[in-house]
C-alpha cells in the first residue's frame, strides 16, 4: 500500500508525539478516548473495567511511541489495541474464554461474557436508563466474544467486512459468519421484547 | 426455495450481498411467505434496536488522569531504557548455551590433559619431606590452572540473579513492543 493512501491527521499527530510534543498525544487521547470506552463498554459491559482498559489503550501507544512505524490506519491500529486489551480483560475475568494470540475463538458455544441475569446488573446496568437499552445490552452480553467484537466493529464502530477482518485477524467470510450468527442470536433474543 | 431456505438467506440478503435472479427469487419468496416476512422484520427491527443501546460517558479529568499516568511511567521507562541492548546480548537464555558448551568443552580438555599427565606424578611421592608443601602447591595451582575455564565459569555463573533481573527488564520492553 501507498504510504500516501492511509496518512491522516492521527498519524501525522503520531509522528509529532514520536518527535517529542506531548500534546499531540494528548490530542489523540482526546480525539478518540470516547471511541475507544465505548468499544470496551460495550464488549465487557462494565463501566470501571472499560475505563480501566480505555487508560491501558493509551498508555500501550504512549508506550509504543518510539517503535511506531505508520504501516496502516492510525484507527485500524487503535482498534487492534482496543480488543486486545479487552480480549485480556476478559480472560482475566474469565479465564479460558478467549484466545489471547489476538485471534478471538470462533467456536460457536464459546462462553458468553456474563449470564443475561437481571437479578445482576453490572455496574453499567444502572447507568442504563430504558428498558429497551438495559434489553440490549443483556442480548449483547449474551453473545460469545468474538459475535459481540464482530457487532462492535460492523454495527457500531461502522467498519467494512474487510476493517473489521484486519482488526480481528481473521477472513472476511469468517467476519461475515460472526455477524450472521450474531444477527440471527440477538433476533432470538429480542423478539420478546417486540412481542410485549 | 422453501421457507428453510430463505430464512438462511435473509441476513447476507438484508446485508445486500444478492444480486439478479437469487435476490428476485427471495424477495418474491418473502413478500408471498408471511413467516418468513416476520422472520425479515424481526431480523431488520432488532438491528435497528441496537441504536437505543449507547454507553454512558467517560468521567471528565479521563484525559488529565491519563496524561498524569503517562508521565509517571515515562519518566521511569527512562531510568531504565539505558540497558536494553547489554540485557539483550547478556539474557540467560543467550548466555547459558554458550556457559554451558564452555563447560562441555572445558571438562572434556581437563579429563584429557590428567590422563596425559598421570605418568608425570608418579615420582612425587619419593621426593624429600621439605619438598611436600611445595609439591602439593604445585598441584592444587596446575590443578586451577587446568580447570581455569571451568572456575572462571563458576564465577560468572554467581552472576545469574543479575542476569535474570536483566532479562526481567528485556521481557518488559519486548512486552511493550508485542503490543504494538
Amino acid at each position: 500500500m501507498d504510504r500516501m493512501d492511509f496518512i491522516d491527521e492521527d498519524i501525522e499527530l503520531m509522528l509529532r508525539f514520536q518527535s517529542g510534543d506531548e500534546a499531540c498525544f494528548e490530542r489523540l487521547a482526546e480525539l478518540h478516548k470516547d471511541r475507544v470506552f465505548n468499544m470496551a463498554c460495550r464488549f465487557l459491559g462494565d463501566y470501571q473495567e472499560a475505563e480501566d482498559t480505555t487508560q491501558e489503550v493509551f498508555l500501550k501507544i504512549y508506550r509504543a511511541k518510539n517503535i511506531y512505524r505508520p504501516q496502516a490506519k492510525f484507527t485500524t491500529w487503535l482498534y487492534i489495541i482496543c480488543k486486545n486489551t479487552c480480549l485480556k480483560a476478559l480472560d482475566k475475568k474469565h479465564p479460558g474464554t478467549v484466545s489471547l494470540d489476538g485471534i478471538i475463538e470462533l467456536e460457536e458455544d464459546a462462553a458468553p461474557m456474563q449470564a443475561a441475569d437481571p437479578s445482576s446488573p453490572s455496574p453499567v446496568d444502572s447507568m442504563v436508563d430504558s428498558e429497551a437499552a438495559s434489553v440490549i445490552k443483556a442480548a449483547i452480553d449474551s453473545l460469545p466474544p468474538s459475535q459481540r467484537m464482530a457487532v462492535i466493529l460492523c454495527r457500531y464502530e461502522r467498519l467494512s467486512y474487510e476493517e473489521a477482518a484486519a482488526v480481528m485477524l481473521c477472513s472476511v467470510k469468517a467476519v461475515k459468519s460472526m455477524l450472521h450468527r450474531a444477527r440471527v442470536g440477538l433476533k432470538e433474543k429480542l423478539a420478546a421484547y417486540f412481542k410485549k | 426455495m422453501n421457507c428453510k431456505e430463505a430464512k438462511e438467506l435473509l441476513v447476507p440478503f438484508l446485508e445486500g450481498e444478492f444480486s439478479g435472479p437469487q435476490k428476485e427469487g427471495l424477495a418474491a419468496h418473502i413478500e408471498a411467505c408471511p413467516s418468513c416476512r416476520e422472520e425479515k422484520e424481526l431480523l431488520v427491527r432488532s438491528w435497528q434496536m441496537l441504536d437505543n443501546y449507547t454507553p454512558p460517558k467517560l468521567k471528565d479529568g479521563f484525559t488529565a488522569s491519563l496524561m498524569r499516568r503517562a508521565r509517571s511511567e515515562g519518566a521511569a521507562t527512562e531510568k531504565t531504557s539505558r540497558l536494553p541492548r547489554l540485557s539483550f546480548w547478556l539474557a540467560p537464555r543467550r548466555l547459558l548455551p554458550a556457559f554451558a558448551s564452555l563447560l562441555v568443552i572445558a571438562t572434556a580438555a581437563s579429563l584429557f590433559w590428567k590422563k596425559e599427565a598421570v605418568p608425570e606424578k608418579q615420582p612425587a611421592p619419593a621426593a624429600p619431606a621439605e619438598t611436600v608443601p611445595a609439591a602439593d602447591s604445585t598441584a592444587a595451582d596446575s590443578e586451577i590452572i587446568e580447570n581455569l575455564d571451568v572456575y572462571e565459569n563458576a564465577e560468572m555463573l554467581k552472576d545469574l540473579d543479575f542476569l535474570s533481573e536483566l532479562d526481567a527488564v528485556e521481557k518488559m520492553n519486548s512486552q511493550a513492543l508485542s503490543d504494538r
